[in-house]
């Protein structure tokens, strides 16, 4: 089937290659640690910023109330962050183990269960 | 130390620790001059060893430790169960192996403070039992229903070496869809019944039920309340928390459709686990969580 085919009207990227929506969830990635950096060092650096006052209020102060008084909740804007940086390490990792050639066992996923185990807090 | 074991956090500790044993479980494999897994039943005894470090002290700060006391035995237990599940990881990779072991070291690490919390409860009573006993097997009960329907058409696409949802190596999405071969024939045929059987497939549709029964008696019935944006705009829409768990439920019909429509390539074969691995982290870990804490009471 992976002859030569009137059929086969494309060849699929080899393992070790990126596509292009692979290399751009690298990119966000990078970009969100950048400007995390950039907003905890802009705190000091530059007090009152738009960027650090927004990473300050939705992103650390509910992770310093759910450590210490419990149950901050989540806001629109951690919400739509880590929905995307979810998908976009998603992305990378698949990526990543096809580089290396891991295998892909479904037994591989059930392996993780019990690393999945939930925290009572 | 805190903010390390709430959400979301403790996802990124947890990635973390996983990524840890992935990449010693491999590198000691490649380089151990031991036979067969035994360095990684060794290199699993550490780790486990290591997450007591972390974590025992936690629970030290709120419960003494005694001979009958859950924080000595269960982390033994664990540990005995490690070496003990030796001889019946041969079949699995090193990086499997791995994360099993420690895995199940780390779960009875856990259940050390889980069994500390029930016995000795720190405020307030626990809740009774059988709120756990529905959650985690209603959903258990649907999907060995399901395994049963879709198992015949699952053999029979392996019996041919295939896999469901799977295109063979070498073709393109775009190649699959404009074939009409009797492989392309038989796989599009069967995967929608096969995928029932699936079973990583099977445990993200059980993850997201546990999730919605846990959230409907946690809210409804034991006065807890949602944290997330979207589950609480759900619950405020329907005006009872029986509207997120019918949503759950659909949303695992959704799972099953989604993997069951889906085609992934070849070369996507790590994003179909990595996808079904977000499917179990945003359901059945919170369920999970979320019947604990009402189980516990905290």
């Amino acid at each position: 089937m992976t002859e030569e085919s009137p059929l086969l009207t494309e060849t699929p990227l080899a393992d070790d290659r990126f596509s292009l929506m692979e290399r751009a969830a690298l990119a966000l990635i990078l970009a969100a640690i950048v400007l995390f950096a950039g907003a905890i060092i802009g705190k000091d650096v530059a007090p009152g910023n738009a960027l650090s006052e927004l990473v300050q209020d939705n992103i650390l102060d509910p992770l310093d109330q759910d450590a210490t008084q419990g149950d901050a909740g989540y806001n629109p804007v951690d919400t739509a962050i880590y929905s995307l940086l979810l998908v976009a390490f998603v992305l990378v990792l698949s990526a990543w183990l096809r580089k290396m050639r891991v295998p892909a066992r479904d037994a591989s996923l059930i392996a993780l269960i019990p690393s999945g185990r939930p925290s009572a807090r | 130390m805190g903010r390390l074991f709430v959400s979301p956090l403790i996802h990124f500790h947890v990635a973390a620790w996983v990524v840890l044993v992935g990449f010693a479980s491999h590198r000691v494999a490649q380089t151990s001059h031991l036979e067969g897994r035994l360095a990684i039943t060794q290199m699993s005894v550490a780790l486990v060893l290591l997450q007591c470090v972390f974590l025992l002290p936690q629970f030290l700060e709120h419960w003494s430790i005694g001979l009958a006391s859950p924080i000595l035995w269960s982390p033994l237990v664990g540990l005995a169960l490690v070496i003990g599940l030796h001889p019946f990881l041969e079949c699995c990779t090193a990086i499997e192996q791995g994360l099993i072991q420690v895995g199940i070291g780390g779960c009875f690490i856990q259940l050390a403070g889980w069994l500390s919390m029930y016995t000795e409860p720190l405020d307030g009573s626990t809740a009774p039992l059988w709120p756990m006993a529905l959650v985690m097997l209603l959903p258990l009960a649907i999907c060995i229903l399901l395994w049963f329907l879709g198992r015949s058409a699952l053999a029979e696409l392996h019996h041919m070496g295939l896999t469901p949802g799977m295109i063979p190596e070498g073709i393109t999405l775009n190649d699959w869809d404009r074939q009409r071969s009797s492989t392309f024939e038989r796989l599009e045929t069967l995967t929608p019944r096969a995928m029932l059987a699936v079973p990583v497939v099977l445990v993200a549709m059980y993850g997201q039920m546990v999730d919605g029964m846990a959230t409907w008696l946690g809210v409804d019935r034991f006065g807890y309340s949602e944290k997330h944006v979207l589950s609480q705009k759900v619950i405020e829409l329907t005006g009872a928390a029986w509207g997120f768990a019918a949503l759950k439920f659909a949303l695992a019909g959704l799972v099953w459709w989604l993997f069951a429509s889906a085609r992934f390539e070849h070369r996507h074969r790590h994003l179909r686990l990595l996808v079904i691995l977000c499917l179990l982290v945003v359901g059945l870990a919170p369920g999970l969580r979320d019947i604990l804490r009402l189980t516990l009471a905290t």
